[in-house]
């Protein structure tokens, strides 16, 4: 009996087979297994949907006839591509004859060596020849025979010349005749089901035997498994990716993707299971996200716990299968593309890069400069994405998604710590409040604005003298930040500051006092965000998180006050301070203190993200996507985010194209500065000919550069010895996204 | 940005292809045979309505140029309509305008649609 196996190789997973092949069908087909053995019954072929159990009962059986005639099963695991016929022949003999020292001896298959062929040649000669003169011919195939399918018939072949009662078992018939070609040249599949051995093939449902087997298909009979039941298919999924050990092999993983297409409810079991045996630590998190599935919903924050659960890269790869089959799941791209992106660079991992990167000077304290080189995790997620094009045309959308999203932590991270720096700023100058009087046009950033048209940066520096309105600063006890209170709401009771104090002296009856801070970008929609703070406050106050008598609400502003804010400021009586006020406020105070704008349009200047890309099919999309983060980051006006992606994508094409080595990378950094957008467009290759620099001088090529330098304000090419630099500057008018 | 489809209909002898996504060398080369198919069925008007197409390449604009020929040398037309205000100015730095007309609404009367 020689049994052949596609592309799952025999006997790992035993429980499994056996599991499966508890059908009610199996009697029937029993039956006509029985009749076929006799020489009564035609060939059979099994079909079924994906993950029906076809090569399991095929399994079954073959070990059902071992067992009763004394044998054991004489493997063939036939990879379903990617072999050439020698090595298909190699393989066979390998394991044909382990399979035959195993009945020889009893012994163990592990017993068969690489003189394999030579042992066997000792015992059974007839075997040892047979074998040789089909490895003879399967080294010079005939032209259009698929050798694969000559190497799932041989081994009954071998077995007929040896006098062995044989049935052909052959699974995955259609993979194999896939893999293999057309059937043309001289081979004939009625002789080759002829000269062989009633044979048992499986098959996937609606394929067409007529294409494989020619007019031989018309005397087999086809017998159609249905879908599993769901419990067993549970299991069997279960135990087919535990049975695989600690890295997911290929197989299964396609066996895997295979099974959840047909099963959607799978995904969270396969999570599950991925994460038992990939990281014991992402299992909890895996069962939320199954719940979440099951609810139809995206847990939000499963992915980033994830993140921090996938340290190596034996776990990034068991994550993209993940991704995988988020998308096969039907995921939108972008949500598969956050989950990706937060799976391999989780905000933590960022964090701890800036502050890496502070601590070696790179960065300032006020996170001003933000710099990410190199970023090969994202490089990676985007290179494997590609590498794997599961999911059709998805993979570069699903990248750029990522990309875009990796580009938008970094600048919400940045703004964060920004936020934080002003945090630290305002509580260290409420403690240094000491009753003293300062100037009271601080605390009003309309009066302010009029008073320093220019913005007020000179009020520090002797601007404001003692002849100004004054006011008296509490006696501050103490100051914090943050969510304030436990009682009420956690929704929208951040404070950036609160400080505590009395008017008087400490401890006087009546003379309790506080100061709410909180920091409003400015300009438009002010005047709602003053009211929202004032609904804040009076939350405060009545959950008696804040005292209910006498609280001033502190308003720093990242951008003077238009007129509607400036009215509501009046009518809430809120305190106003713009940045230079507060840092005018710390110099009185004679604090030594950075005092940092978290609003991004101020936060615009020096921000640099650094892109590897593929140079693969559509790749230009994730440097598209991350463009948009960038510019948005840039507050770069749309009009003009339009202009600069379709230069940049003209210039990732011109790279790709130029890339002259396999598997080459195009690097892209994006500098933003105060008054430009830089793009670095760096790749190794041929250097760019003059026919490709030539502006439109092509039908479908060479328009790439003439557009470049239509879209930007500059376009700079700078040859080097491995390849080209091209650089790209739009400039942001003064004004722009402020 | 997804890649790019379209949806094609013949109504009253013109068919109108409405296309979404990146039109790249894959999205220029299938609309062109989209056009191939149609001139080989008897259509000789054609829009093509870019609303949704919200990123060109120069090789995909490079393709609808070669459709643009392809039916003028059967005799027939082709506009664009609703295209973005970067993908027009594209097509105006590529020279597209001056081989078929671009509309502003798919219904525009011949004698006003073209954008200044």
């Amino acid at each position: 009996v020689g049994a052949v196996t596609a592309d799952r190789g025999a006997g790992r997973v035993d429980e499994v087979d056996r599991l499966l092949a508890q059908r009610p069908e199996l009697p029937r087909l029993a039956g006509l297994l029985r009749a076929l053995r006799r020489g009564s019954g035609a060939s059979l072929v099994v079909s079924g949907p994906p993950g029906s159990g076809r090569s399991a009962i095929l399994r079954a059986w073959e070990a059902q006839i071992l067992e009763g005639q004394g044998v054991v099963p004489l493997p063939v695991a036939v990879p379903a591509a990617g072999l050439g016929p020698d090595a298909v022949a190699a393989r066979m003999v390998e394991s044909f004859a382990a399979g035959c020292f195993s009945f020889r001896t009893g012994a163990a298959a592990a017993e068969a060596g690489p003189d394999a062929q030579g042992r066997l040649g000792a015992v059974w000669p007839e075997a040892a020849l047979a074998l040789a003169e089909t490895a003879q011919r399967l080294a010079r195939p005939r032209a259009g025979i698929s050798p694969l399918l000559e190497a799932s018939l041989a081994p009954s072949a071998v077995a007929l010349r040896t006098g062995l009662p044989v049935v052909c078992l052959v699974d995955d018939l259609d993979r194999i005749a896939d893999a293999g070609g057309e059937r043309a040249g001289g081979w004939s599949p009625e002789a080759a089901l002829s000269r062989t051995a009633p044979c048992v093939f499986t098959c996937r449902s609606g394929t067409s035997l007529e294409r494989i087997l020619g007019p031989a298909a018309a005397t087999v009979r086809r017998v159609e498994l249905g879908p599993l039941p769901e419990g067993t298919a549970l299991q069997f999924l279960r135990r087919l990716v535990l049975a695989e050990g600690a890295e997911l092999g290929a197989e299964a993983r396609e066996a895997v993707l295979e099974l959840t297409g047909c099963w959607p409810q799978y995904l969270p079991v396969l999570v599950r299971a991925v994460a038992a045996h990939g990281a014991p630590g992402i299992l909890e998190v895996a069962r939320e996200y199954g719940a979440s599935v099951a609810s139809g919903e995206l847990a939000a924050g499963w992915s980033a716990r994830l993140a921090g659960e996938m340290p190596s890269r034996g776990l990034r790869g068991a994550a993209l299968d993940l991704l995988a089959l988020c998308l096969r799941e039907g995921f939108e791209p972008a949500d598969a593309g956050r989950i990706a992106a937060l799976t391999f660079r989780g905000e933590a991992e960022v964090e701890e890069a800036l502050a890496g990167l502070e601590r070696a000077g790179v960065a300032r304290v006020d996170c001003r400069l933000v710099r990410v080189v190199p970023d090969p995790v994202l490089r990676d997620v985007v290179r494997a994405l590609h590498r794997r094009e599961f999911g059709g045309a998805r993979p570069a959308a699903v990248a750029a998604a990522a990309a875009a999203e990796a580009v938008r932590s970094i600048g919400a991270s940045a703004s964060r710590r920004r936020r934080e720096g002003l945090r630290t700023a305002l509580r260290a100058i409420l403690e240094a409040w000491d009753g003293r009087e300062v100037p009271a046009v601080l605390f009003d950033a309309a009066a302010f604005a009029a008073r320093f048209p220019g913005g007020g940066g000179d009020a520090a520096g002797g601007g404001l003298g003692a002849e100004e309105e004054q006011v008296r600063l509490p006696r501050v006890a103490a100051a914090a930040s943050g969510r304030i209170g436990v009682t009420t709401s956690p929704a929208g009771l951040e404070m950036d500051a609160v400080a505590w104090g009395w008017r008087g002296d400490p401890g006087e009856e009546g003379g309790e006092v506080a100061w709410a801070a909180r920091f409003l970008p400015g300009g438009e929609g002010t005047a709602t965000a003053l009211r929202e703070f004032d609904r804040d406050v009076a939350a405060l106050q009545a959950a008696g998180d804040l005292p209910g008598e006498r609280v001033v609400r502190w308003a720093v502003l990242g951008a003077p006050l238009d007129a509607a804010g400036a009215a509501a400021a009046a009518e809430l009586r809120v305190a106003t301070s713009t940045l230079p006020g507060v840092r005018a406020l710390a110099a009185l105070l004679e604090l030594d203190l950075a005092v940092p704008d978290p609003a991004p349009a101020a936060a615009r200047a020096d921000l640099e993200v650094e892109l590897t890309l593929p140079a693969a099919a559509d790749a230009e999309l994730v440097a598209a996507r991350a463009l948009e983060q960038i510019a948005e980051m840039a507050a770069l006006p749309e009009a003009e985010v339009g202009r600069v992606r379709t230069a940049l994508i003209e210039a990732c094409i011109n790279a790709f194209e130029h890339s002259g080595v396999p598997g080459a990378r195009v690097r892209l950094v994006f500098t933003v500065a105060a008054s430009e957008l830089r793009i670095r467009v760096e790749n190794r290759g041929r250097p760019l000919g003059a026919a490709a620099l030539a502006a439109g001088s092509g039908r479908r090529r060479g328009w790439g550069l003439r557009l470049m330098r239509e879209l930007m304000d500059r376009v700079e090419l700078e040859p080097r010895e491995d390849g080209v630099t091209l650089v790209m500057t739009k400039r942001i008018a003064s004004g722009e996204g402020a | 940005m997804p890649s790019f489809t379209y949806t094609s209909a013949v109504d009253g002898g013109r068919a109108v292809i409405r296309g979404r996504g990146y039109l790249s060398r894959a999205g220029g080369e299938e609309l062109e045979r989209e056009v191939q198919r149609l001139l080989g069925e008897g259509v000789r008007s054609f829009l093509v309505n870019l609303r949704d197409t919200d990123l060109i390449n120069s090789v995909g604009v490079s393709i609808l140029i070669g459709v643009i020929e392809q039916v003028r040398q059967h005799g027939g037309e082709l506009a664009f309509s609703e295209l973005t205000t970067v993908n027009e100015e594209i097509f105006r730095i590529m020279g597209l305008h001056r081989h078929a007309r671009l509309l502003r609404e798919d219904g525009d009367a011949p004698a006003g649609e073209v954008k200044a």
